[in-house]
């Protein structure tokens, strides 16, 4: 897996220059159904110079919760109260980032593919594409982002959405 | 008495008196004819007849201690005996021990009748084996799964239920339930979107408050049903283990029921195995656990929970067998009471029932269990465990450690089984009366003695049962058949063997021995069947191994070492007569003993006694005849003798009292200054009449003087002065027999001292007269003026010495 964060902006300038091959996104959340996606990034994969680039959406709720300074997050275990604060929250995306990397790697590794990997905020995923000029021959999702603001923004870009149901 | 020489040979002993030969056998019935038993235990009736009574006896203490000597046969005839009861009683239960499901460190004992506990065993082995299947395969059917399905279905839709009204509550306040990777969070939502700090802040005061109460009452309401869910993660767990009891229930009944119905006529095994049905029950997990432990030595094997319920069947007879009887000719306490074994396991020991083993004591139970009693006694805890056992009538199976309360770690505790065993104790004679004298519950425990006698009287019949009995010991060894004058040969030497010409040995191992090497020597020499000389060349070839020692000593007296005059004459020396028994070879040598006298105040010195070197009865003996001396001599003038007599050149010990005619001899021989012959030797003990009374070992002794005279050229003068009442014990060598005959040499046998005295001396011993005077010239005669004479000097002395010491 290709590394993300600073070298995003190498693979987009590289997917740009491509002329050969296909650039797939593949975007999820922390409760995204990856087994289920993957498999239909698989059915995309046409020849060995496709490209996959994973933006995990971050959802801000974490964020926004712990701005609160009353809430309290209640232990499964012991029904225990702690504060529930941004550095909490923040622990919680990476936590779900790690382990979305962890199983990205087992499924490309699978696949004998490379895969960029970047965490994004969900609003942002349509203006970086935008602002490095690339187009995405594919874009591959779960069904859950229908549902929110991010699709408004996905439907503009130029490229073939796919909504993938967790059911499937 | 008066003895003169002229009748000093009415004295000798008759040729036909040294060695009663055995006459021809009369027709002998065939070995087949007679039980081994009778053939093999020629008159051992006390001890049969106790042991059949002791067998007979079902009462507490009616236990055998069979006396004998070692090679008497005592354990054939005992187990014979035995086994001949045994036949008449059935055999009695077998024996398990199976595991305690409520209390494992106590295994249960259980019994079953003869020859089922194998059965049962393998019933049980069958059991577990079918369960392995049947239980595993019970919880693989649709019915079962549907049934957890919906459990687990119900359990789920009670949490989601839970969670769901939760959800709705909070939904109902604008307060949504989110799920972090550890617990939720409860935070306020307006358009399914988490509110912010700054969206909060510009909420009404009011509605700030309401959300913030609302946030603390959801919480408390979820911490409370967190708390609840352990409680319908249990209440789900029961259901399923109920589900799983049922379902497990159901087969091990059906399993059961078959096993059960085998055994409906034991109700302690039908109410083990209501207790394996319920602990299977319970332990169905372990059942569907089939795969063992990746880590074998952190996770308990799941296997072993079908150990549980094996059998260890520790005692197993034939339903159709006879009570057992058991020799244990080892019995060490674990061999005797059984053991608990141990096998290390990542550096421990551990134990479990299946490791109770059984000792003798069990194997034996309903029968008889023969023991040797040194062996007994001597293997540590051994005595006292069994006496415990005998006393508690049960056998309780543990260490000895923890019988003695020396150790304090947990081991299992077998539960005792009720013991009804017939003990056979077999021994030497000294054990059994040391155990009457020093152990007072040995006669409560062992009340029957069968006392086997050594020997047997030599009358025609048992002469002829005897012949049988030679018969029925070589067919037993399958030898080479013996020609009737071997067999007569045979007898003469059980006599010899005895000790007496009118008994004969019942040894039975010696009597062996003799004819397994008869017969060692016939084939020796190509021979179909033993002959006389193959008897007589065992004998020899016997001896020769054995005589090393006598040997040396006829040789230290053939060179002059050990000082034996043959010839001649000497005052105060007479040549006694002794016996060295090296177990399982005796026989005789001459000793020099001398005496000498002078004035003194009475007493006699056996200087033997003052070393330390005489034993009591020597002791005695010496005291004997210094009384004897006291009372035949000058009766009316105090005794005014100084005398000390010893063996010269004995540097061991002495005992016995076989050699105070001969001490007096030469005592008295030094008294009156009369020499003694010394090619005669002499044996024989006194009394303080001066009667002569019958010795051990006169034919050792005869025959051992015999050898050193015979390697000194026998010229009719030598001889041996023996007691009259030993004549019926000679078997003196053919050799001898022959030499007597040519009058080459001479046995007396004498009933009084005068006898003795006047073949020793050559004079007439002489008698009292009316007037109370023995006659001029004869030894007792000369004694008496000695005597006198010592106490007239002593007297003069007294006087002389101005009265200090008084005259007695």
């Amino acid at each position: 897996m290709r590394p993300s964060g600073g070298n995003l902006r190498k693979a987009l300038e590289a997917m740009k220059k491509r002329n050969e091959g296909r650039l797939i996104i593949l975007a999820v959340t922390e409760r995204s159904p990856l087994p289920a996606l993957w498999r239909v990034v698989k059915e995309h994969l046409e020849n060995p110079h496709d490209e996959v680039i994973t933006f995990m959406l971050l959802d801000d709720r974490w964020q926004r919760a712990a701005s609160l300074p009353f809430t309290r997050e209640v232990s499964r275990i012991s029904g225990r109260h702690t504060n529930f604060t941004h550095g909490r929250a923040a622990q919680i995306d990476d936590e779900a980032a790690a382990r979305l990397v962890r199983q990205l790697q087992g499924l490309a590794g699978e696949a004998k593919r490379q895969i960029a990997f970047e965490v994004l905020p969900e609003h942002n995923i349509a203006e970086i594409l935008e602002q490095h000029g690339v187009t995405a021959d594919v874009l591959i999702a779960p069904a859950e982002l229908k549902r929110r603001p991010v699709y408004a923004k996905l439907v503009e870009l130029r490229c073939r959405l796919l909504f993938v149901d967790s059911e499937e | 008495m008066t003895v003169t020489t002229d009748q000093i040979r009415s004295l000798v002993v008759p040729v036909e008196s040294l060695r009663r030969a055995c006459p021809p056998l009369a027709a002998r019935a065939s070995p087949a004819d007679t039980s081994p038993t009778a053939a093999s235990f020629l008159s051992q009736e006390r001890a049969i007849e106790a042991l059949r009574f002791a067998f007979q006896v079902d009462r507490d203490g009616y236990n055998v201690f069979v006396l004998g000597p070692v090679g008497s046969h005592r354990h054939v005839l005992a187990q014979e005996l035995a086994k001949e009861r045994a036949q008449q009683k059935g055999a009695p239960p077998d024996w398990c021990y199976v595991n305690n499901f409520t209390n494992p460190e106590k295994p249960q004992a259980l019994h079953l009748p003869a020859g089922r506990g194998k059965g049962f065993r393998d019933d049980m082995q069958n059991l577990v084996e079918e369960a392995r299947f049947a239980i595993p395969a019970a919880f693989e059917e649709e019915d079962y799964r549907n049934q957890l399905k919906a459990l687990e279905q119900e359990s789920q839709q009670e949490v989601k239920a839970q969670w769901q009204s939760l959800k709705e509550l909070a939904a109902a306040d604008g307060i949504a339930v989110l799920q972090t990777p550890s617990g939720y969070v409860l935070a306020p939502v307006r358009d399914d979107k988490v509110i912010d700090d700054e969206e909060f802040d510009e909420l009404p005061k009011k509605e700030r408050k309401r959300i913030q109460a609302a946030i603390k009452k959801l919480s408390d309401e979820l911490q409370s049903r967190i708390e609840r869910m352990p409680t319908l993660r249990k209440k789900h767990h029961e259901r399923i283990r109920e589900l799983n009891q049922e379902v497990t229930s159901h087969t091990v009944n059906v399993l059961l029921e078959d096993i059960k119905g085998k055994y409906e006529d034991l109700p302690e095994i039908l109410a083990y195995l209501d207790n394996v049905q319920r602990d299977m029950i319970e332990n169905a997990k372990a059942f569907r656990e089939t795969d063992g432990p990746s880590l074998p030595f952190l996770v308990q094997d799941p296997s072993s929970v079908f150990e549980a319920y094996e059998v260890n069947l520790v005692v197993s007879h034939d339903a159709e067998a006879s009570a057992p009887v058991i020799y244990e000719a080892n019995p060490g306490y674990t061999n005797l009471i059984g053991k608990v074994e141990h096998r290390a396991e990542m550096g421990a020991l551990v134990t479990d029932y299946r490791m109770v083993r059984a000792g003798a004591l069990l194997q034996a139970n309903g029968g008889y269990l023969l023991l040797d009693a040194h062996r007994v006694l001597t293997r540590p805890f051994v005595w006292e465990a069994l006496k415990q056992c005998l006393f508690a009538k049960r056998v309780r199976i543990e260490s000895p450690a923890e019988t003695l309360g020396f150790v304090s770690t947990a081991s299992l505790q077998p539960e005792p089984v009720p013991l009804d065993v017939k003990i056979v104790i077999i021994g030497e004679r000294w054990l059994y009366y040391l155990l009457n004298l020093y152990d007072t519950e040995f006669n409560g425990l062992f009340k029957i003695a069968a006392d086997f006698d050594d020997d047997v009287e030599r009358s025609e019949d048992n002469v002829d049962a005897y012949a049988r009995l030679i018969a029925h010991r070589i067919r037993a060894h399958k030898l080479l058949p013996f020609s009737d004058s071997a067999v007569q040969r045979i007898v003469e030497e059980r006599a010899r063997h005895a000790g007496d010409s009118e008994r004969l040995s019942t040894h039975i191992q010696s009597l062996d021995d003799l004819l397994v090497q008869a017969d060692h020597w016939a084939r020796q020499r190509e021979a179909g069947r033993v002959d006389t000389d193959d008897v007589t060349a065992a004998l020899e070839g016997s001896e020769r191994r054995f005589n090393r020692v006598q040997q040396r000593i006829v040789d230290a007296i053939q060179r002059d070492t050990l000082l034996i005059d043959t010839s001649g004459s000497c005052v105060g020396q007479v040549n006694g007569l002794s016996v060295i028994d090296l177990g399982n070879y005796r026989f005789g040598h001459p000793v020099r003993i001398t005496a000498t006298t002078r004035v003194g105040t009475g007493d006699v010195v056996d200087i033997e006694r003052e070393v330390e070197l005489g034993g009591a009865i020597h002791s005695k003996g010496v005291m004997i005849l210094s009384s004897a001396l006291s009372s035949r001599y000058a009766p009316e003038v105090p005794l005014s003798l100084h005398g000390s007599i010893v063996f010269e050149q004995s540097y061991g010990g002495v005992d016995g009292d076989s050699a105070s005619v001969a001490e007096l001899c030469a005592l008295l021989s030094s008294i009156s200054g009369v020499p003694i012959r010394q090619s005669i030797a002499c044996t024989g003990s006194i009394n303080q009449l001066g009667r002569v009374q019958a010795v051990g070992g006169v034919n050792e002794k005869i025959e051992g003087y015999f050898e050193i005279c015979r390697q000194r050229d026998l010229d009719g003068s030598h001889g041996v002065v023996m007691p009259y009442d030993n004549v019926k014990h000679l078997m003196l060598r053919e050799e001898i027999v022959d030499a007597v005959k040519a009058k080459r040499f001479s046995i007396y046998a004498v009933r009084h001292l005068d006898e003795a005295l006047a073949i020793l001396t050559g004079e007439e011993s002489g008698q009292r007269d009316a007037q109370g005077q023995f006659p001029q010239d004869t030894v007792n005669r000369k004694v008496e003026e000695r005597l006198i004479r010592y106490a007239t000097k002593r007297r003069e002395f007294a006087e002389s010495a101005g009265g200090h010491e008084k005259a007695e």
